[in-house]
């Protein structure tokens, strides 16, 4: 079967870059599969989780949106910012998340503050989502 | 022959100076690793950000996007990446020089040019020859990428509104700690020979990646949700890259540079100390001898 060459690269490093069987990405519009072979896509991310798939192993990145382009053998990820699920730190997202729900409460709020707040607070989901994916997963075991 | 006394003065001026000089050189070697790292990380990013965009260009339309659109250029805004202090050699001189060179061409075609300043030194030779419609300081050592973002707003903004046609940047690119070169992108409108430009430059590619781009450009691309949307985002994004990372090499080169330069100072420091203190000795020496042979002289007279 053939292989797709997967490459996510976040502000600061890169942060995979290997074969894989298939990946899938949080698009805007929802997530999408991508599996070797598909058509040239562009397309920009939504703050989610981007799942890897490599044989039977599944590997969960935390990605805050950005962007993807996609060629049949090739898929590169723009991220703003992508983390394994052990670089989290969930005390802060945790923190965060109840910062940007905080802000989103009050009444007095600019229309740009509550959207900066929103995007925060879809991020901090995004990393938690992650994290307990993986503390559930370790019990499980 | 100068007295011991002034040779002395002198000496003890130079060390002063090659202490100065040592302790900058200290001070820019640690900050030089920390910008160095910081241009190297970020490269990466920018570079195939450049790439992705560079491989789609051949299927945008001017249309589709206010920072893709190209005319007639009248008047073109440059923004001048500098440190905000001296001492580091050529660099300065060298940027200035590229930026005189671009500043004449526009004259000559009867472009208007006006400056955004990033670094006080470039602040300051731009007040002499043009008008700086922004300025920014000390925010090299310590710039984020929400500080490019709110810069680079400046040039998108003006663009769009068609204040400017044209849109251009001078940096010095880290190259290494002994090489730094000074280079000039444009960056608005974006056009796709000059981002692949870019790209090579940064890192030297191989011809058969180059290839690789081109055919990949050639490709039709699928935009989800769809085309105008992405590159409302994505363009934007990319100036501010384009921006941040102008900075941070621009950062890295200085710092690299001034580490270089003051090596060098200490070191002519120290070979000019080793030159007097020679003169001095010989001076010292000269000085002995002639008043022995005053000495002797003095009582051979006394015994006849």
């Amino acid at each position: 079967m053939s292989k797709l060459i997967l490459e996510i690269i976040s502000l600061d490093k890169q942060v995979f870059n290997d074969e894989v069987d298939s990946v899938v990405l949080p698009t805007e519009e929802g997530e999408i599969g991508i599996l070797p072979k598909h058509i040239h896509l562009v397309t920009s991310l939504a703050p989610g989780e981007i799942k890897i798939r490599q044989g039977n192993e599944e590997t969960v990145l935390a990605c805050s949106g950005g962007f993807a382009q996609i060629n049949p053998d090739k898929a590169i990820v723009l991220a703003d910012a992508a983390e394994h699920a052990e670089e989290i730190d969930e005390q802060r997202a945790e923190e965060a998340m109840k910062k940007a729900r905080e802000t989103m409460a009050k009444k007095d709020i600019k229309k740009e503050e509550y959207a900066a707040a929103a995007a925060d607070l879809r991020r901090s989901l995004a990393r938690l989502k992650v994290v307990k994916k993986r503390k559930s997963k370790r019990a499980y075991r | 022959m100068a007295s011991t006394r002034d040779i002395k003065r002198r000496i003890k001026s130079i060390n002063n100076t090659r202490q100065i000089t040592k302790a900058m050189q200290m001070v820019s070697a640690a900050k030089m690793k920390k910008a160095q790292v910081a241009a190297l990380r970020t490269r990466y990013y920018a570079n195939t950000a450049l790439e992705v965009l560079g491989s789609i260009a051949e299927n945008m339309q001017a249309e589709a996007h206010p920072l893709l659109n190209k005319r007639e250029v009248k008047k073109i805004l440059l923004i001048l990446i500098s440190p905000d202090k001296g001492l580091c050699g050529g660099l300065n001189s060298n940027l200035f020089k590229k930026a005189l060179r671009f500043l004449d061409k526009a004259k000559k075609e009867n472009k208007e040019l006006d400056f955004l300043c990033v670094g006080k030194k470039g602040i300051d030779f731009s007040k002499k020859i043009g008008n700086i419609i922004a300025e920014y300081e000390k925010i090299g050592d310590k710039i984020k990428i929400t500080d490019a973002t709110s810069i680079a707003q400046i040039p998108i903004d003006y663009f769009t509104n068609a204040k400017y046609d044209q849109v251009s940047i001078i940096f010095t690119e880290y190259v290494s700690t002994l090489k730094q070169e000074v280079r000039e992108q444009q960056i608005l409108p974006f056009e796709k020979d000059k981002l692949l430009d870019m790209t090579k430059a940064g890192k030297k590619e191989e011809e058969k990646q180059e290839k690789e781009i081109l055919e990949k450009s050639k490709a039709d691309y699928l935009f989800e949700p769809s085309a105008k949307q992405i590159l409302a985002t994505l363009l934007p994004r990319l100036v501010d890259m384009q921006v941040f990372q102008a900075i941070v090499e621009s950062n890295a080169s200085e710092h690299s540079a001034r580490m270089v330069a003051m090596q060098n100072a200490s070191e002519n420091a120290k070979d000019m100390i080793a030159d007097l203190s020679f003169t001095y000795n010989q001076a010292r020496q000269a000085n002995i001898t002639r008043e022995l042979a005053e000495i002797t002289a003095g009582a051979e007279a006394l015994k006849k």
